[in-house]
């Protein structure tokens, strides 16, 4: 059976330069992820090409979701399909309430509209299981967060939107370590049968609290090397150096 | 009868008779008529009408007087509301209506035609009456000597109304307008007011609203228009804010085909506090210019100005801020923020912040000033959460809009608003509203 990603060769362009220069990867349901490599190997290139960031061009190879090619797809067809992208720097969305922007994105991901009782019963769950202050309820999206608060708000979208595949991109980058411990613990409680997730990261550091299936390591707008939990060991004791190939 | 180029003192005699105003009112107008004499009107080469050209301003319109009866315009913010204290309706040139509930009345407010307010309140209206805008220029000369309709408002000292004073100004015969309005606050009286206009015909409006917030006071004012094509308005609503005391307006700017506002504080008192808000979406030839003057008269006053547009088509925008600060005003805090939204490439937006400071005493006075498309960052976060790019732009263009609306908080107002924002944008650029963007490339 076909993976629910599947990438397949898959050259990124951003401003005419080539970044990605022929990914092949696949992540189905029930598998954890990591995707490893130091800054500027093109890890949040990915990311982004994988949910359709209008600045990344895809001029080779495609992206199937479920079997089905979403890489002409625009965004919002992306997350209405299953796919989740959070983000290393979350945007801050000025005069968009969070109650607002979460019940247009949940009505749009699910198809249908969702009553507001249900709603609110839903938001206050997943607050208190992310130890985020109701406050928040208050409050436009993402304006005048701090880093963890912002990380803590994309597991929320993630935990409301329930999607197949999630791409986390550097979501442990700029946290303290508890709140490392936090988000991780927010991952894993998502986690079974039903979530594939990609954790990208440029430490191992989140891998203490998340255990991967498997392990990819990218260098150069490549993936050089996949391997089990093991491969991060190495990682931390012997670092990017040695994995480093001519692009 | 009359046009506002061409204004003879027998026309304003006949104006003034026919209202049946006292002769100090009529002398006034005279002396207003005589100031005019001196005062050219705009060309281009006019600093103040370097950015809207004052051609587009019809001075030959014939002065209409003849009121009438028009039903409300439906979707005001004066519509949404359920009972104001009173209200003051003004249509082509006449009061036709001015009424007070019994409640209020019985505290003294007080709303009439500015005729009858000048036999009543004679001494209040007498010292008020174009000292907060004289003649100042060709306009505001040519509205004291000549207004058609003249509003007043007074909401006695120390009374505190719950619900708004309304005033409605409505437009339906061809011809120059020139409605005056007169709000005076008593000492720590509170009190809402919402000006709305309307109307659709070719007319010139020159407009004159004068607001005095006596010591402690406080008003806040939401000014809306929903004014047709064929409309030019030129409008100057200044506040006049005594000690202690703290006016708050807001001016939404939406329709017309050239509109001049200035939106003024005059902060004449110690500790008063004046802020100035403004909405404006500007589509197709339209033309809005807005220029606000905090302007620091006393000591320890603090103002801020928030001004935020939207343009598309081949609309122009101005916003000309001025925050003007007087030699013997200390420790005074001021600010002011100007942001465009540009939703299509043909409109364009100038956004000029000033500031005259002669005092080394102050505490703070910043401005701010942009001139941007919606950012791609904000709609991609959105589009990835599932919302179609459409309705993230949507949501991106009332956010922006409701960070002004948020600071005036009038019943019925943001709503009100919000609706006409959402109007405008139906007419939005296919670039904007388009599922795909133009730009994507897939090749393989």
């Amino acid at each position: 059976m076909a993976a629910d990603l599947q990438i397949q060769g898959l050259t990124v362009e951003v401003e005419g330069t080539e970044i990605l220069h022929g990914v092949d990867l696949e992540v189905s349901r029930g598998e954890t992820h990591a995707l490893m490599g130091p800054n500027g190997s093109g890890k949040s290139t990915l990311a982004y090409s994988i949910m359709g960031h209008p600045a990344y061009d895809i001029t080779g190879g495609q992206i199937l979701l479920g079997g089905e090619d979403v890489t002409g797809m625009t965004p919002d067809e992306r997350a209405a399909l299953g796919l989740f992208l959070a983000m290393q720097y979350p945007t801050e969305v000025p005069g968009v309430s969070l109650t607002n922007f979460l019940r247009t994105s949940i009505g749009a991901v699910r198809g249908e509209d969702i009553p507001v009782r249900q709603f609110m019963t839903e938001l206050r769950e997943q607050f208190a299981a992310l130890g985020m202050d109701e406050k928040f309820l208050s409050r436009n999206v993402n304006e005048g967060f701090s880093g963890g608060e912002k990380k803590r708000f994309e597991i929320l979208q993630m935990a409301l939107l329930r999607p197949r595949i999630a791409v986390l991109d550097e979501t442990d980058s700029g946290l303290d370590i508890d709140a490392v411990r936090i988000v991780a613990e927010g991952v894993n409680r998502l986690s079974g049968p039903d979530l594939g997730s990609l954790i990208i990261t440029h430490y191992t550091r989140i891998l203490n609290y998340i255990t991967p299936d498997k392990v990819h390591v990218m260098s150069a707008g490549k993936i050089v090397q996949s391997g089990g939990r093991e491969l991060a060991d190495e990682l931390e004791k012997s670092g990017y150096e040695h994995f480093k190939v001519s692009a | 009868m009359a046009t506002l180029s061409a204004l003879t003192a027998a026309a304003v005699a006949s104006l003034s008779e026919a209202a049946g105003e006292p002769d100090w009112l009529r002398d006034r107008r005279q002396s207003a008529l005589e100031a005019l004499d001196g005062l050219p009107w705009p060309t281009p080469k006019v600093e103040e009408w370097r950015h809207t050209d004052p051609r587009r301003i019809a001075l030959d319109r014939e002065l209409v007087t003849r009121g009438g009866d028009l039903a409300a315009r439906p979707g005001g913010i004066v519509d949404a509301l359920e009972a104001p204290a009173a209200s003051l309706r003004i249509v082509d040139g006449a009061v036709v209506e001015a009424s007070v509930t019994e409640e209020a009345a019985a505290k003294g407010v007080v709303v009439s035609d500015l005729a009858t307010a000048a036999a009543t309140h004679a001494e209040l209206v007498e010292s008020a009456l174009g000292e907060v805008v004289g003649a100042e220029d060709a306009f505001t000369a040519a509205s004291l000597a000549a207004f058609t309709a003249g509003g007043f408002v007074h909401v006695p000292a120390g009374v505190e109304l719950a619900a708004p004073v309304t005033v409605t100004i409505q437009v339906s015969a061809p011809g120059a307008h020139l409605p005056r309005l007169l709000v005076h606050l008593g000492a720590n009286a509170r009190a809402d007011l919402y000006v709305d206009r309307s109307g659709s015909a070719e007319a010139t409006v020159v407009e004159v609203v004068e607001l005095v917030a006596e010591d402690g006071a406080a008003a806040r004012v939401a000014s809306t228009q929903d004014w047709g094509d064929g409309v030019a308005h030129v409008g100057w609503h200044r506040a006049q804010v005594g000690r202690n005391a703290d006016v708050r307006s807001l001016e939404a700017t939406f329709g017309g085909d050239t509109v001049y506002v200035r939106p003024d504080v005059a902060l004449a008192g110690e500790g008063a506090n004046g802020e100035l808000y403004g909405v404006y979406y500007s589509s197709e030839e339209q033309r809005f210019e807005h220029r606000a003057t905090s302007h620091h008269q006393a000591s320890h006053t603090s103002s801020d100005q928030v001004f935020k547009g939207a343009l598309q088509g081949e609309s122009r925008a101005v916003w000309y801020g001025n925050i003007r600060i007087e030699a013997d005003a200390k420790a005074t805090t001021s600010d002011e923020t100007n942001r465009n939204l540009i939703l299509t490439e043909g409109a364009k937006a100038d956004s000029i912040p000033f500031l005259e400071i002669l005092t080394s005493d102050v505490i703070a006075c910043g401005h701010h000033s942009s001139v941007g498309q919606i950012d791609e960052l904000q709609l991609f976060y959105l589009e990835s959460r599932g919302i179609p790019r459409p309705e993230a732009a949507r949501l991106l263009v009332f956010g922006f809009f409701k960070e002004v609306l948020d600071r005036i908080d009038l019943e019925g107002v943001t709503d009100t608003l919000l609706e006409e924002i959402e109007a405008e944008l139906k007419g939005a650029p296919t670039a904007l509203m388009d599922q795909r963007r133009d730009h994507r490339r897939v090749t393989s």
